[in-house]
């Protein structure tokens, strides 16, 4: 038989962990519902990858672009060419799908610079793409080399400065 | 855990809400000396004339230093000079007026520093001439753009 005062003290430890679990518990929930918002504002967003290490928005253009060959080229370039896509996370946070107009419009006809595949804008951490509707292997594959050839611009005007 | 009081609660939230605001309608780059007000109509967004604002600083550092001497408002909105565009109402005014419905920083910047063109137009009293603003934002562009 437990004394009155051994009996009180088993019943406080069983509060105090009960209590304990409990904050886990929530606090394991608070952080599960901070991860989907998270995973689901990235989602919406549009944003290359769920990986937090690579934070590169993708503005795409929805009438003349395809945002998804450029997820998918990201993608290529992870699997394929990890120091290239890691020099694309340090050096790109930003993917405009829009013509990169290299000049005044009223002085040169844009259509100069459409034939282009994109171009690295300096001064900022962003990258132009050409809009392309289709999204066959060869793009993705011309895609990522864009991609490697623009974030090395990034990583040699930011090296200098 | 002391007790935090309600003026004290309240105070803090004011000053959480005017640093907000004032992040918003104002640029600052205390390294540049350069302070700018940004007026956002509209077009609620001051992020794509922050940014052309960077980009110039690292790319076309003297557009930069030009812009932060010389203007002291950037007004956003589509009124004047229609989506993607801007323009410089005149009259000796520091201000300047730029569309950011593109949101694209590349095209925000060349159009800073096209308005800039005609600010100074103005102040030496010369005629609004656009093709001269066209070499202006023209070799901006050709500065930032590398393909």
């Amino acid at each position: 038989m437990l004394s009155g005062r051994r009996r009180g003290f088993k019943r406080d430890g069983q509060i105090l962990m009960t209590s304990i679990t409990k904050n886990i518990r929530n606090w394991l929930i608070f952080i599960l519902i901070l991860f989907f918002t998270w995973f689901l504002w990235r989602s919406v967003t549009g944003y290359a990858g769920l990986v937090p290490w690579c934070n590169i928005k993708i503005h795409g253009d929805i009438l003349r672009g395809n945002e998804s060959t450029i997820k998918r080229a990201i993608a290529s370039l992870r699997k394929t060419d990890k120091p290239v896509y890691k020099n694309l996370c340090a050096n790109i946070d930003h993917i405009y799908e829009r013509y990169c107009l290299g000049s005044d419009w009223n002085l040169t006809s844009p259509l100069v610079w459409m034939e282009k595949p994109g171009c690295y804008v300096k001064g900022t951490h962003a990258i132009y793409i050409t809009p392309r509707k289709q999204s066959s292997y060869s793009q993705i594959i011309d895609l990522s080399k864009d991609l490697k050839i623009f974030s090395g611009h990034a990583k040699e005007f930011w090296d200098g400065n | 855990m002391p007790r935090v009081s309600g003026t004290i609660k309240f105070i803090f939230a004011l000053l959480i809400i005017i640093a907000f605001w004032w992040n918003f309608t104002h640029y600052v780059d205390f390294g540049s000396g350069c302070y700018l007000k940004i007026s956002t109509g509209l077009e609620f967004n001051n992020t794509t004339i922050k940014n052309g604002l960077k980009a110039l600083k690292y790319a076309v550092p003297t557009t930069y230093r030009m812009v932060c001497r010389d203007v002291t408002v950037i007004r956003t909105g589509v009124s004047c000079g229609g989506f993607g565009g801007g323009c410089y109402h005149g009259g000796s005014r520091s201000e300047i007026y730029v569309s950011v419905a593109q949101g694209a920083v590349l095209e925000s910047a060349a159009i800073i520093a096209h308005e800039l063109c005609h600010l100074y137009q103005d102040r030496d009293g010369k005629p609004f001439d656009e093709n001269e603003c066209y070499l202006v934002d023209d070799a901006v562009l050709r500065e930032m753009a590398k393909f």
